[in-house]
């Protein structure tokens, strides 16, 4: 079975009237949505962010293919939760309290949905409390993101907030965030990129099994 | 350890504490002042220097230098291990002779009004054997009302000495006068001629303007400009911010400012005039918010956050000397006042230069700089927004990018043999691309087929012109394009662009875009319905509007609908020198926008996302 050919490179393309169009006649002659998803949409959002780690593509390329999946997902999600389909993982993901960036974190957030986890996407301006929230409704990453070196700090006071829960993992991110600052704050991961978070994620929390 | 710089210049030397061995801090310690232009992230190679036998730390790799040989390195990336020698390329240094333009164009068209500061005469009585009075109280009679009731300033009559008031008679009184408001400065001799000086500030994040101007005529007697030398502490502004936190930073800052920038231009502006400093009467400044409060010794960290509210909007007026300017005694500085803690004084000012505030009908001004504001009026209500387009317009963030100077870069125009035409300042050997020839590099690959709506090059078609290049970073290829050959470059090495620093004017111009998007929707008004769309900036000066519209970084809106402003920012601080009602005007004008958070509004992100795309 398998792959939609036009639905995976109309994602791909970012051709988002085209995906929606695609979605609605599959599922109207009966194709599974669980299946649209992990034969075709994933691997094209996963095959984009391969070819965005080896410098084929670039940020404007994803966030227009980003979206595109999403106009997918906003069909398809619905019928998902019903099907009982397992995510690989779940997350949650949030820009710091007094930064209000969120398109870079959004893109985030459709990679890692793209490679079938659940993220629950918790806004701008979050503060340690919205993250443990999330925590405890089942995410098991929390995933920071800073635009500004100005609020940068209160990653750490997150980490910190953590340090006494070893199973949540921290991830952390946004343009003036550094592998170094990330060490240096205790976070257990970093991706430099959107194309690099899934490996990221994968990586600190386990290979999802 | 001693590190040795040979410059054009002569020898300079730092000595490293343990703590700091980057080679570009021990530059800046030595007083050899390099081109940072990319902030020092390794990026621009502007900061290329060769360093002599020893041991070195370059991107972290170990880097040996054998005894009779150099290497040629970027001095941000790299540490020294031991004494040795550093040869810094002229080229590397910074430039002093950066191109900003103090031009600029007033929206009134009758001649510049005056009077703020102005002349007059008063009639001293002579002194009266029968009536026990003194000099001061005399004086203070001949002036009437407008001297007060209290005794006149100390300096005022400290400087009377020399001016013989013995028998009575005429004398000149300087003052300055707004509405109700006057303000005795001095009192001379009253045939004394010299002009009355004043000094109008546009205070940038990256370069500075400043003018000297005849407070009775308007008349610009000298213009200077110079890089703002906070950049050797801290890049952009969110870099500032973060610096003034740290213990002395903002100290530091201020005085990077005053001592090593403001002060050197006035300087400059009084030995270009054959004037004293004392005779300034007046100093105003536009600038954005974060730094005016760096000049005024304010936190600016509040800025840095939600809900990003700076400490002051308006300032008091402040003595002058008291800044660390020295001045005429009596002389205050006027800060034009801001709207929001990103949208600031030169925002303000450019509003009131383009007149914008008692137009009718729908206007859009954008002034495009280090940062990118946006305000949109529809008679007489106001909405602002700081679109944070980055560095990438102002030539950072590009390896082959660079300000304004002779050699840059300025045009590109496609030609009907499929190539483009390249021509730079004072026609010179290209030294890299400016913010209007980055403008024009995706318009004119887009219009010759080099390029895709999403920034893609087409390898095989640059290729067939023998424009490709082929960068390697850090193991992985790029593609890009050669936009100048090394045979018309001053180094001899092509100036490329790579697809990623495409993908960043489109993300720079996308954040426009979606300002412009986002601010109509919510006047919801159309492009369409724009009676005018007024440019401001200095580099808004240059940008080809077919190119920019092209790209979807401007709305299309028919060229004589357009108007450049110049440096609003500048006009807008020489109004308020000059102008008795523009200080009380700046001050309504910066209470009226509406500021609009463009992250928090629902459709930023899809306008955002569209307006990637060239061909829009």
């Amino acid at each position: 079975m398998a792959r939609n050919d036009a639905l995976y490179v109309a994602v791909g393309q970012g051709r988002r009237e085209e995906v929606k169009k695609i979605v609605d006649a599959e599922i109207s002659i009966g194709v599974e949505p669980v299946t649209l998803l992990m034969e075709s949409m994933v691997p094209a959002m996963r095959d984009l962010g391969e070819r965005f780690a080896r410098n084929e593509v670039y940020v404007p390329e994803m966030l227009i293919a980003a979206r595109a999946m999403q106009a997918g997902l906003d069909i398809i999600d619905p019928m998902m939760s019903e099907s009982g389909h397992k995510p690989a993982g779940c997350v949650c993901i949030g820009t710091v309290k007094g930064d209000l960036h969120d398109i870079g974190k959004n893109l985030v957030a459709m990679m890692l949905k793209g490679a079938g986890y659940k993220v629950m996407d918790l806004g701008v301006d979050c503060s340690v409390e919205k993250f443990q929230q999330a925590v405890e409704d089942g995410a098991q990453a929390v995933l920071l993101s800073a635009l500004l070196t100005t609020t940068m700090p209160y990653m750490k006071q997150v980490v910190e907030h953590f340090r006494d829960q070893p199973t949540v993992k921290l991830l952390v991110g946004g343009a003036p965030v550094t592998w170094e600052y990330a060490r240096e704050i205790g976070a257990h991961g970093y991706a430099d990129n959107a194309g690099e978070v899934v490996n990221a994620v994968e990586s600190v929390l386990g290979v999802a099994g | 350890m001693t590190v040795r710089f040979i410059t054009v210049d002569g020898e300079r030397t730092a000595v490293s504490a343990d703590g700091d061995r980057r080679l570009d801090r021990l530059a800046q310690a030595a007083g050899v002042r390099l081109n940072l232009r990319c902030g020092g992230r390794g990026v621009c190679m502007g900061c290329r220097v060769r360093v002599g036998p020893g041991s070195y730390r370059v991107e972290g790799l170990e880097q040996e230098v054998p005894d009779g040989e150099t290497l040629e390195v970027p001095a941000c990336r790299t540490e020294v291990c031991g004494p040795c020698r550093v040869e810094v390329p002229r080229g590397s240094l910074l430039s002093d002779t950066i191109q900003v333009d103090g031009r600029f164009y007033l929206s009134c068209a009758a001649q510049q009004e005056t009077g703020l500061f102005r002349r007059t005469t008063c009639e001293m009585s002579p002194p009266d054997e029968e009536m026990i009075t003194s000099t001061e109280e005399r004086l203070r009679l001949a002036l009437g009302p407008k001297a007060g009731e209290d005794a006149l300033p100390l300096s005022l009559v400290r400087a009377l000495k020399g001016i013989d008031h013995s028998g009575g008679g005429p004398l000149q009184v300087l003052g300055e006068r707004d509405g109700d408001r006057h303000r005795l400065l001095e009192v001379r001799e009253a045939g004394n001629g010299d002009p009355l000086w004043g000094v109008a500030v546009d205070l940038g994040t990256t370069t500075v303007v400043a003018v000297l101007v005849d407070l009775e005529t308007g008349h610009i007697a000298g213009e200077v400009s110079g890089y703002n030398r906070q950049i050797e502490v801290a890049d952009d502004v969110a870099a500032r911010i973060t610096a003034s936190t740290e213990a002395g930073g903002l100290e530091k800052l201020r005085r990077a400012f005053i001592e090593l920038t403001l002060n050197p231009l006035i300087d400059r502006l009084c030995a270009g005039a054959g004037i004293e400093r004392s005779s300034i009467l007046a100093l105003t400044v536009a600038g954005n918010t974060v730094m005016q409060h760096l000049m005024m010794g304010l936190s600016p960290e509040t800025i840095g956050h939600v809900p990003f509210e700076p400490l002051m909007r308006e300032y008091p007026e402040t003595s002058a000397a008291v800044l660390g300017v020295p001045l005429h005694a009596q002389a205050l500085v006027y800060l034009v006042p801001a709207i929001s803690g990103y949208i600031g004084g030169d925002l303000t000012a450019d509003i009131l230069a383009a007149d914008l505030h008692e137009r009718s009908g729908v206007h859009l001004l954008v002034d495009i700089g280090t940062n990118g504001e946006i305000v949109l009026v529809e008679d007489g209500t106001l909405w602002a927004a700081s679109a944070a387009a980055g560095p990438a317009f102002e030539g950072g963030g590009l390896r082959c990018g660079c300000r304004a100077q002779p050699g840059a870069v300025e045009r590109l125009r496609a030609l009907p043999t499929g190539g483009w035409s390249v021509a730079t300042i004072e026609d010179r050997l290209a030294v890299g691309l400016c913010g209007s020839a980055i403008i024009d590099l995706p318009a004119v690959l887009l219009e010759l087929g080099f390029i895709g709506a999403t920034g893609r090059l087409d390898r095989e078609a640059l290729a067939r012109h023998g424009r490709l290049s082929i960068v390697v970073e850090g193991g992985l290829e790029e593609a890009g394009v050669c936009v100048v050959p090394g045979e018309e470059t001053v180094r001899g090495i092509d100036l490329v662009v790579t697809e990623r620093e495409l993908a960043e004017i489109l993300k720079a111009k996308a954040a426009l875009h979606a300002a412009v998007v986002v601010l109509l929707q919510r006047a919801g008004r159309r492009v369409e319905e724009l009676e005018s769309l007024v440019l401001a900036g200095g580099f808004a000066q240059y940008i080809h509007l077919p190119h920019a519209v092209r790209i979807g970084l401007l709305p299309a809106v028919p060229e004589h609908r357009v108007e450049r402003l110049g440096n609003g920012s500048l006009a807008g601080s020489y109004r308020a020198l000059l102008e008795p009602g523009a200080r009380a005007a700046l001050r309504g004008i910066s209470r009226m926008p509406r500021t609009v958070h463009l992250n928090r509004q629902p459709g930023f992100q899809d306008a955002f996302i569209d307006g990637l795309m060239l061909d829009t």
